[in-house]
């Protein structure tokens, strides 16, 4: 062991510990430094200089050991920050740009995260009003289906019929049958059963049967294929 | 040994931290910020800039806007990319104060630009390295030396914390793994080590105060 180790080691571990404004710079020049450390940091006296010196040092060693030599600054960091001072000083403190915006500074865990109260929790009227509110919905509901559903199995055919899946069975038109039709209406027999169609309507889809793919009126458009003539039959 | 601080969670960014003090008022934390990346500043308006004392006026101007703007600031990208871009667009706006030679001037612009991911080494090849005057040259290499000198004269584990830092780019978490003990004590033997290096250099460090270099 050297000298230069021997002086090394006559500054203990706890005679260092109590330099805490140097062991933060060191902490922060590395990006390494928690919130404990910066508060030790920031109480220290404002007007040190061994701060900014050791500050300056800590980058100089690194850019030796990085590059065997020291990287050139245009100024002295105690002369720079001393002119960057100066003039802070006739600035106002910066404020966050909303209260927002301050949110997203705070790393919040997400185990900590929860929703937010609203506006009116405190309000009891409101909670009355929506649990009321609530419950004629469910009555409305109620009394709609069951009154509507008269008894048998085809109470519930509207229902049925909107969710069945795609007919694979081939609608038929029949003729025009005196005894259901309206004025100008047709009964049409799907495979669904009898559908009520407009007169016109049905004799427009029976005129633009679709050969190859191509309508009687128009270029070969797929998607118009579809809407007005998809059952199989036609 | 107990390796209880190891899967610790990495700590907070710091330049975070440093600019919510400042938001909150404490301006100390703002001195911290322009202490920290002066130098990347000064190289990045150098680049842009030969004339020194411009790049000096221009990277105070470009701290002072940053002050001003520290607000909006929301933390979603690296404080320096932040800053990085105040800089340029300080730097363009007094050149065409100026109305510098513009072809000179987008040239070195487009070169800066590329600033923003490029690391140290880059850095070294900027134009203010080029305005060192010999003296400066000559204080570098004495420095440069007696950095050295003081790295070999360090116990085996200052020596490896730090090299392991400064030279690998290891963080602490890594460098506590690696050494197989708690963070704390990487951060100590880390600073340590810097103050044994840092006691031999400083007299000369202070010699130059005031001088550019």
């Amino acid at each position: 062991m050297n000298a230069a180790q021997i002086n090394l080691n006559l500054r203990s571990q706890k005679e260092i510990d109590l330099v805490a404004p140097e062991q933060a710079v060191s902490a922060l020049v590395d990006g390494e430094i928690d919130e404990a450390l910066l508060d030790g940091l920031l109480a220290a006296d404002g007007g040190r200089v061994d701060v900014l010196a050791s500050w300056h040092a800590y980058q100089v060693i690194g850019d030796v050991l990085r590059n065997n030599r020291v990287v050139a600054g245009a100024q002295a960091p105690g002369d720079f920050l001393a002119g960057v001072r100066e003039r802070l000083r006739s600035e106002s403190a910066p404020v966050p740009q909303s209260a927002r915006d301050e949110r997203l500074f705070v790393k919040t865990p997400a185990a900590v995260l929860v929703r937010e109260p609203a506006a009116n929790d405190a309000v009891f009227r409101w909670k009355l009003v929506a649990g009321v509110a609530s419950l004629a919905a469910v009555m409305a509901v109620s009394w709609t289906v069951l009154s509507g559903a008269p008894s048998g199995a085809g109470g519930m055919a509207g229902p049925q019929l909107a969710a069945a899946p795609v007919p694979t069975e081939a609608v038929v038109p029949v003729a025009v049958n005196a005894a259901t039709t309206l004025s100008n209406s047709v009964v049409v027999n799907t495979g669904q059963g009898p559908l009520i169609r407009d007169a016109r309507l049905e004799e427009l889809l029976a005129e633009h049967r679709q050969n190859g793919g191509m309508s009687a009126l128009q270029m070969p458009t797929g998607f118009i294929r579809n809407a007005t003539y998809d059952a199989a039959g036609r | 040994m107990t390796l209880e601080d190891h899967t610790a969670p990495p700590p907070p960014d710091s330049d975070v931290m440093l600019v919510q003090r400042t938001l909150a008022g404490e301006q100390r934390a703002f001195e911290m910020l322009v202490i920290k990346y002066q130098r990347r500043v000064e190289r990045l308006i150098g680049r842009m800039v030969r004339d020194t004392d411009l790049v000096q006026d221009i990277a105070q101007e470009t701290f002072i806007r940053a002050y001003r703007a520290l607000g909006q600031f929301r933390g979603d990208a690296q404080f320096y990319t932040w800053l990085y871009r105040i800089a340029v667009n300080t730097a363009k706006k007094q050149l065409m104060e100026l109305k510098r030679d513009p072809l000179v001037f987008q040239s070195q612009m487009k070169s800066g630009e590329d600033d923003e991911t490029s690391g140290p080494e880059r850095e070294l090849n900027s134009g203010v390295a080029d305005t060192e005057t010999p003296e400066a040259v000559l204080a570098s290499k004495e420095i440069a030396v007696a950095v050295n000198a003081a790295m070999d004269a360090l116990p085996e584990e200052l020596r490896m914390a730090i090299t392991l830092r400064e030279i690998e780019g290891m963080s602490y978490e890594e460098i506590a793994s690696a050494l197989e003990c708690p963070i704390g004590t990487v951060r100590s033997r880390i600073f340590r080590a810097r103050e044994a290096i840092s006691g031999r250099i400083k007299p000369m460090l202070e010699r130059q105060t005031g001088k550019r270099w």
